[in-house]
């Protein structure tokens, strides 16, 4: 997807986030907070120049159902790192700039509590949830420079 | 986990899904998928079709061999509507089509249609 996809996504959840108690409802929430957090990744990641925007949506790792010879047909393939799914799915082998390094960072907070939460029974606190919410903050903050100074230089 | 404690998780999942409007509809689509694969390890676990310490969680993790014999128990029309909701995702949550508000009332629609079928089944129906 491109970055202009992302980012209105990010609003979406965003807006989701705000109707969402980080505690109370924990499951849904850590799940848009991963999601809102991949795509502003991504976002920056294709503003950095690192991966491809180009129209694919990732199905699996490394591979991407891509638009298919007619309108409204598909197919898969594997192609050149495209959107990833989550931080480290799959594995960038791109060295990132120090901000994408702490938004990976910030990200892997996230994602450490998402699957014990939400498929397991690993106790939800509110010391969880405030830490998960300071994490999104900060994947949010480090790719702000990276997304302004693109989004900058395209208006 | 239990079935209770599935039952317990996936009706959390259903209290903030009530949250969502047309306009969330990647986490519909992503609510739907957690709550249903709860509401089926609840159903799972109920019948002794699968033990507490494993849980179903995608379609295409399950053998040819687990997936007749749930759809023998369960009934095909479980399993092929949880398929549905996946299918949603790359589509819809991954990526940008056009009609994501519909395909976000379907996935609650399918949601539906599992709870219904997972109660059902763990009580004999």
């Amino acid at each position: 997807m491109n970055l202009a996809q992302h980012l209105e996504k990010v609003a979406r959840y965003e807006a989701l986030m705000e109707r969402l108690d980080a505690f109370r409802d924990f499951e849904l929430w850590v799940w848009v907070a991963m999601s809102s957090g991949t795509n502003v990744l991504n976002a920056a990641l294709h503003a950095a120049g690192i991966t491809s925007d180009r129209a694919c949506y990732p199905v699996r790792p490394n591979r991407y159902m891509v638009p298919g010879a007619s309108p409204g047909t598909w197919t898969q393939e594997e192609g050149p790192l495209g959107d990833v799914l989550h931080v480290d799915v799959p594995a960038i082998e791109a060295a990132l700039p120090t901000a994408l390094e702490r938004a990976c960072e910030a990200l892997r907070v996230i994602e450490d509590a998402r699957d014990p939460c939400v498929r397991g029974l690993r106790e939800i606190t509110p010391e969880l949830a405030t830490a998960c919410e300071a994490a999104y903050r900060d994947c949010i903050e480090a790719t702000k420079p990276i997304l302004e100074e693109r989004l900058g230089g395209a208006g | 986990m239990t079935p209770e404690q599935h039952h317990e998780k996936a009706e959390r999942f259903e209290r903030s899904l009530a949250l969502c409007g047309d306009a969330d509809h990647e986490a519909r689509i992503e609510g739907a998928m957690l709550a249903a694969s709860h509401w089926i390890n609840f159903v799972l676990h109920a019948l002794a079709l699968s033990p507490p310490d494993k849980d179903f969680q995608h379609p295409y993790f399950l053998t040819d061999d687990e997936r007749a014999t749930y759809d023998q128990a369960l009934g095909s029309e479980l399993l092929r509507a949880y398929d549905e909701i996946e299918d949603l995702r790359p589509f819809y949550v991954r990526g940008a089509d056009a009609g994501g508000e519909a395909a976000g009332r379907r996935a609650l629609a399918l949601l539906d249609l599992i709870r219904q079928g997972a109660h059902a089944k763990s009580t004999g129906g």
